[in-house]
């Protein structure tokens, strides 16, 4: 910090620092001066709409909103006078005059920053008739609903769907009293282009915006927070669940972690929690009664026909302390042991993608055979900030439109090779495009621009996958082109990574005749799983499911795993090759134990004298394999 | 051709929507048939400004005007006047005191008075023909900035010029191109606010209709001096013929090479491109106006940053009002001096007044600042019609106050009008007699600003709500003093709270009549009775026996049937309980036999003012 | 020294606030040195006499709670008004949200348990007003003790405050609007 940009404020009398360019609100906040807000969010673009903030400025006569007027060296503020306290009550009585602001039958009661207030300048009564205008409730989206009754028009719902999600669905329509949140001008949620990020819930302080699933089953205030990560997908964002009794009620994004700060999509926030769905809480193995009984069945039926494969049906969201276990066991087998994952492919290139920073830098950004708004929402918002503010433009070459084509610039049917050509071969020219779309692609190439081609190589709907080829990404690095795989499932660069030539695609396997099938369910609840399942097992000798809700098909052998929520403390790796740590949120259900341990113990019991690895190890083991691999691909 | 005759027929809006587009068939008619085609040149102007006397026609070089010109008149004046050379006396002004029949306009003494600056052209050229403004000497003060001028010198010539914006707020125009001038910025815009959006005010409408080139002159001159190449010319909705115009004229000016690239071959480019508004007040603001340009809710944000410094897509942008470009050109070709010699210490320069209400003499003026209200109304206005007795004027529109009596000889200018708690505003002018009720003007404007607040903050989106309700409890009689003290605690924190200027001055008419007629609030409140028999709750309508004459037309208009024949009697009775005092009987009345009466008539719970909720 | 006269009444409340008034438990022995209630729903004595603290739970619903409300008010030197209903609206004003008829139809004709309902009528039973009003908007109020209901220690310290003849504040932890 130059000694320039430092600038002095006096605040209530308190000498008190800041740096240029900062609002008087974010130094006052720094210096712990309190100054109440409402519409103000960190996250969000600030438009001193709700006029809390105000402050008085000395040889001012006006009141000036401390989150929109940049501090000046010298400047003499008071932000507690009797007159600041006395406007701030009434503009708190307004807002309650104009809706629904009653209390006792809210859900939010207990965490609403408009009753907060309300506490703070000591309200008693509302000094101004009650308006009661009669507003609409939809409740069309099934994760949450929007009571405009309770809304006091802060915009933060707007802000954050059209600045951090990216899609805009939300904004003002009509005008003074009849202003009202609309949800793509006048349609319902549910039919909307919403997402279902919940992110405008999150950020909503009163009760207007409220999730359905937690509703009336605990207050904030009622439940226990953790941080962990998200099971979703392989971003890996942090998220805060809440429980109560032990049940995650509630799922928010962590505002503390740095790749989604806050954010998260509805994989993460909606369907991570299951309900309505009985659990498996002790093992159900034959006739056996606990575990020890259970595990020596298995592993005497897991021998039974040694001349066949034994496949171990790991899923994505495997843990890298139970991968290393997973590879014990293996070991332990045999050779005719391999693995293979249940709900996902494998990825073609197991290295980490370049970090995020490679979608901030990037001017021009190529989609190339991937869909990430539906495999990882999250990235997918931040493409959409970074285009929707024009600061990089998007060019997509998927043969079907994906939800990111409405933004794009461009959209062309082009393959790896052809988009590899592009950058090396000056002349070349994908056929077929007209005038406009030549114009704007030899604009794209010829600049000084940074390009970022975004691919999951990800086979299309006739099974055919087009890759990029070792050469094709030599063609893009010489290019100066950086190249970003996104990996499908949560924890699968990982595996591939431990596992490596021991895992094998699932579909070789299906309708196999296979020895046995230890297959690792866990708390999937995709139906595509136990169609996978099914067509793994058909001919399988001996099928043990490891599993934490119960199945419609019944199985041989059933051992009651932990849900995400319940397992850990664990890791896996995202696709950056970030370490996410897996926190235990609430305590296991019945007998149920963490996969890592079934698996040791599978192994014990059939003579493996291997111990535990610890985290470091493990972090280590994956940085070399990664180097080597890259190194080969150089 | 050489035309011996010019007709100027006047198309301004007020002359068009009483027919001036019939007039004017009319007379071609007649002009054809009487063989004058090749002498007499019909010319269609902008407003002339006594719009009171509409349909206009002038003809010069006779200098001879005539007012209300029906179709039929204007066949009489071809035949008469310009035929036969004899003026046609039916359609002449009558001078109000000597009623002496006036034939030129000079002679009028709604103009003597007025000194047009801004109007010079209104009303004498054909606004879609560019060449008359050449011809008048049109684009010459942009010549002269291009070529003989450094943007500095510009800047210093309205500095001496002391000309400040006329929009409402005063700011000192050079003080501003400087700022512009000075700011840092990829690219620099140039806006014209012709958002005009004050109830009763069209100085702005008349200028972009009458004379858009002067506007598109001086922004050129304007986007040379600041170091912008592209301007944007904001219009209300509201008004197509303007919009219509100015694109003809931006047209034309492109065609002549007057904007565009390489202007009068001087290598300087500006380009001007009309933004057609949506029907918000709120986007005459000029954080709002530029995001209603950049296409998104208007809506105003804080400031700073001041659009001077940041506006449209973050550049350095120059915003001034219509008025306050139109008195470029003449500061240019006159010299700042010249201007500041007109007017007052603190105010330079004109001001155009829109007179309109109790006033005889409606329509446009253009007045030097220091003019004194009584002058306008009494002089230049012609006084209040009937002889009735002037009771206050209103400024500033929704955003300002009222002038009362005493204060008749106040000086016209900002700093004056500030400081007795109205303010001079874009020109508004509106004239109450004892007629008028302070409580139901201060009304109509809050209402105004309710139905307009865009939403944003809660002081003004539901704060104006809460005073508006006040209100109507003391129209209805039902208030009492704890209503009124609340009035003034809440305007007193909408003002100080609200986020934008419509916010902060939606108060103004609130608390300037309760200022100067507080009087009439507590007759109000504590006689339940309006003074000036025009709140409702508080009036009844009754029949003069002695004055009916039993025709029963008031009991035919009745629109709620609650007038009948007394038996036996030519004498018609008003029931008063269930009357809605609408006036209808009143209106109709051939003797006057129908008066109103200010009693404390107990309101039916069901008629309640409070009940529509 | 003789004891302050207090009279409460309920309006359109459920008795809650009432309920937790008798919650200061021992506390009432204390008060009761002190405070003599006299017309209340706890006493049953019908007529208000002229009291120095007035105590109104439930909101304005109908127009019986006007008069009860107005002759409270001009026979009491201070007006307290206890609950959320009577200080906001509570849960009375729940119903400003529907159209008063179709509030009384859900209310006697279709609410599931109901066979054959019927909106009553007659002269002698008060009607609704329009909205369910906290009643500062009919009458001046001197003081409020907002919760939903308040505590049995937040009604004690309102008394003991008004008593020492001071407004009760309601400072941040104190005050509740549930």
């Amino acid at each position: 910090m130059s000694e320039s940009s430092v600038i002095h404020l006096t605040v209530n009398g308190q000498a008190v620092e800041g740096r240029r360019g900062q609002t008087i609100l974010e130094i006052c906040r720094a210096a712990g001066i309190y100054i109440p807000t409402l519409c103000y969010h960190p996250r969000l673009s600030v438009v001193a709409a709700c006029r809390m903030c105000m402050v008085e400025l000395e040889g001012n006569s006006k009141l000036q909103a401390s989150c929109s007027t940049p501090a000046a060296d010298g400047m003499v503020i008071r932000t507690d006078t009797e007159h600041l306290h006395e406007y701030r009550r009434l503009n708190l009585e307004f807002l309650f005059s104009e809706r629904n602001h009653i209390c006792p039958f809210c859900e939010s009661s207990g965490a609403c920053d408009l009753q907060r207030l309300g506490y703070e300048h000591k309200m008693e009564s509302v000094r101004v008739e009650y308006l009661a205008p009669r507003l609409p409730t939809d409740l069309s989206s099934v994760c949450f609903g929007l009571d405009h009754n309770r809304c006091i028009l802060c915009t933060r719902c707007i802000r954050v769907c059209d600045e951090i999600e990216g899609v805009h669905t939300l904004d003002l329509t009509g005008r003074g009293g009849k202003a009202m949140i609309g949800v793509d001008l006048h349609t319902d949620f549910g039919e909307s282009t919403c997402t279902l990020c919940g992110a405008c819930v999150q950020v909503c302080p009163t009760g207007a915006l409220y999730d359905k699933l937690p509703a009336y089953r605990g207050r904030p205030q009622d439940l226990e927070s953790v941080a962990t990560t998200c099971p979703g997908c392989s971003v890996g964002c942090g998220l805060i669940a809440q429980t109560r009794y032990g049940q995650v009620i509630r799922v928010l994004g962590d505002e503390n972690c740095p790749i989604n700060r806050g954010h998260t999509c509805r994989i993460g926030r909606y369907d991570s929690v299951v309900i309505g769905r009985k659990r498996v809480e002790h093992p159900q193995v034959d006739s056996a009664q606990g575990w020890d009984s259970a595990l020596a069945f298995c592993k005497q039926h897991l021998l039974a026909d040694r001349q066949k494969k034994i496949v171990l049906a790991l899923n994505s969201r495997t843990t890298l302390e139970a991968c290393v276990e997973a590879r014990n066991l293996l070991d332990t087998l045999g050779d005719n042991a391999i693995a293979t994952l249940l709900d996902t492919d494998l990825p073609p290139q197991p290295v980490p993608a370049p970090g995020f920073d490679a979608i901030q830098k990037a001017d021009v950004i190529w989609l190339v055979n991937c869909a990430p708004t539906r495999y990882v929402p999250v990235l997918a918002s931040m493409l959409r900030r970074r285009v929707r503010k024009r600061q990089a433009r998007l060019i997509v070459c998927t043969r079907r439109a994906i939800e990111l084509s409405r933004y794009a610039e461009l959209l062309l049917d082009l393959g790896p090779d052809e988009v590899a050509a592009l950058f090396t071969n000056r002349d070349f020219l994908p056929s077929g495009l007209d005038e406009h779309s030549i114009r704007l692609l030899r604009e794209c190439l010829q600049g000084n621009h940074q390009h970022l081609v975004i691919t999951s190589d990800r086979p299309d709907r006739r099974g055919r996958t087009k890759v990029f080829a070792d050469e094709h990404r030599k063609a893009l690095r010489n290019a100066g082109v950086d190249l970003f795989h996104i990996t499908v499932g949560t924890n699968t660069l990982g595996i591939a990574a431990l596992l490596g030539d021991r895992l094998v695609d699932r579909k070789d396997l299906f309708c196999r005749e296979l020895g046995a099938v230890v297959a690792v369910v866990g708390d999937l609840v995709d139906e595509r799983v136990p169609a996978a399942l099914k067509s793994l097992t058909e001919k399988a000798g001996f099928v043990l499911v490891l599993t934490s809700y119960e199945m419609e098909e019944p199985s041989q052998a059933v051992l009651p795993m932990m849900t995400w929520w319940e397992d850990g403390p664990a890791h896996v790796v995202n696709l950056i090759g970030n370490i996410r740590p897996v926190v235990p949120v609430g305590p296991p259900r019945g007998d149920a134990r963490p996969l890592a341990d079934i698996l040791h113990a599978l192994a014990v019991a059939l003579g493996s004298k291997a111990t535990r690895r610890n985290i470091d190890s493990i972090r280590e083991e994956l940085a070399q394999t990664w180097s080597k691999r890259e190194e080969v691909a150089r | 051709m050489n035309y011996r005759t010019h007709a100027l027929l006047c198309a301004g809006a007020a002359c068009l929507s009483s027919g001036a587009d019939n007039v004017q068939a009319k007379l071609e008619e007649a002009i054809k048939e009487t063989g004058l085609s090749d002498e007499v040149k019909i010319v269609r102007t902008g407003c002339v400004g006594s719009c009171d006397l509409a349909p206009i026609l002038i003809i010069e070089p006779d200098s001879v005007f005539y007012q209300k010109v029906k179709p039929a008149d204007a066949e009489m004046i071809v035949r008469e006047h310009l035929l036969k050379g004899r003026i046609y006396e039916k359609n002449l002004i009558r001078d109000p005191d000597t009623r002496n029949l006036i034939t030129t306009h000079a002679d009028f003494a709604f103009f003597r008075k007025q000194m047009k600056i801004v109007l010079a052209n209104c009303g004498l050229i054909d606004p879609e023909n560019i060449r008359e403004y050449i011809a008048r000497d049109g684009y010459q003060a942009l010549g002269k900035v291009l070529s003989e001028m450094e943007p500095e010198e510009v800047i210093e010539e309205l500095e001496t010029s002391r000309l400040r914006g006329r929009g409402g707020a005063g700011f000192p125009t050079g003080r501003k191109w400087r700022f512009v001038h000075q700011a840092k910025g990829a690219a620099k815009y140039v806006v014209c606010n012709g958002d005009e959006g004050d109830p009763g005010a069209f100085m702005d409408r008349s200028v972009l209709e009458g004379d858009p080139h002067r506007v598109i002159e001086a922004m050129a001159i304007a986007g040379y001096t600041v170091g912008a190449q592209k301007g944007f010319l904001y219009i209300r909705a509201e008004y197509p013929l303007a919009i219509r115009r100015v694109e003809l004229a931006i047209r034309q000016a492109r065609e002549l090479g007057l904007l565009g690239r390489n202007i009068l071959e001087t290598g300087f480019n500006f380009d001007l491109e009309v933004r057609v508004g949506a029907g918000a007040f709120v986007c005459g603001e000029e954080t709002a106006l530029m995001a209603s340009i950049l296409g998104r809710r208007g809506m105003p944000m804080p400031r700073p940053p001041f659009p001077a410094i940041s506006g449209l897509w973050d550049c350095p942008t120059l915003i001034n009002n219509v008025e306050t470009y139109a008195n470029i050109v003449p500061i240019i070709m006159n010299g700042g001096a010249w201007f500041s010699r007109i007017g007052t210490e603190r105010s330079a320069g004109t001001k155009v007044f829109a007179l309109a209400g109790k006033i005889n003499n409606t329509g446009l003026v253009e007045v030097p600042m220091g003019t004194t209200l009584r002058e306008i109304i009494f002089e230049i206005g012609g006084g209040i019609p009937g002889g009735k007795r002037f009771k206050a004027a209103q400024t500033g529109g929704p955003s300002g106050g009222c002038i009362p009596e005493q204060y008749l000889d106040i000086s016209m200018e900002y700093d004056t009008l500030s400081a007795i708690g109205s303010m001079m505003g874009s020109g508004g002018l509106i004239v109450m007699d004892e007629d008028s009720c302070m409580v139901d003007v201060a009304k109509f404007f809050l209402e105004f600003c309710l139905d307009e607040s865009c939403g944003k903050c809660p002081p003004c989106r539901v704060g104006t709500q809460h005073i508006f309700r006040i209100l109507e409890k003391i129209s209805c009689g039902e208030a009492d003093h704890g209503d009124l003290a609340q009035l003034e605690e809440l305007a007193a924190m909408i003002r100080k709270m609200s986020l934008c200027g419509l916010g902060q001055t939606a108060p103004n008419p609130v608390l300037s009549t309760l200022r100067y007629f507080r009087d009439e609030y507590m007759a109000h409140i504590e006689e339940k009775r309006c003074p000036a028999k025009v709140c409702r709750a508080m009036v009844t309508y009754r029949i003069r026996k002695d004055t009916c004459i039993g025709c029963g037309l008031c009991a035919k208009v009745c629109p709620v049937n609650v007038i009948s024949k007394v038996e036996g009697q030519k004498l018609y009775v008003i029931d008063e309980t269930p009357c809605i005092r609408c006036g209808a009987c009143m209106d109709v009345c051939p003797v006057g036999a129908v008066i109103k009466e200010s009693v404390g008539t107990p309101v039916e719970e069901n008629e309640s003012c409070l009940s529509r909720v | 020294m003789s004891k302050v006269p207090v009279a409460t009444v309920w309006l359109g409340g459920c008795s809650g606030c009432h309920m937790s008034f008798l919650d200061m438990d021992e506390r009432l022995m204390e008060l009761a040195e002190n405070i003599e209630i006299t017309s209340s729903p706890f006493t049953d004595v019908k007529e208000i006499p002229e009291v120095t603290i007035g105590i109104v739970e439930g909101t304005v619903c109908n127009n019986e709670n006007i008069e009860t409300l107005k002759d409270l008010r001009s026979k009491c030197k201070i007006l307290v008004a206890i609950g959320d209903c009577a200080a906001y609206g509570g849960i009375s004003s729940m119903r400003n949200w529907f159209p008063t008829h179709e509030v009384l139809r859900r209310a006697y004709i279709e609410t599931e348990s109901t066979v054959l309902g019927d909106i009553p009528e007659d002269r002698i039973l008060p009607k609704l007003i329009e909205r369910a009003r906290p009643i500062q908007e009919i009458v001046k109020v001197d003081a409020y003790i907002p919760g939903c209901p308040p505590s049995g220690d937040e009604i004690y310290y309102a008394i003991t405050e008004l008593l020492a003849g001071r407004i009760p504040v309601w400072e941040k932890g104190r005050i509740h609007y549930d």
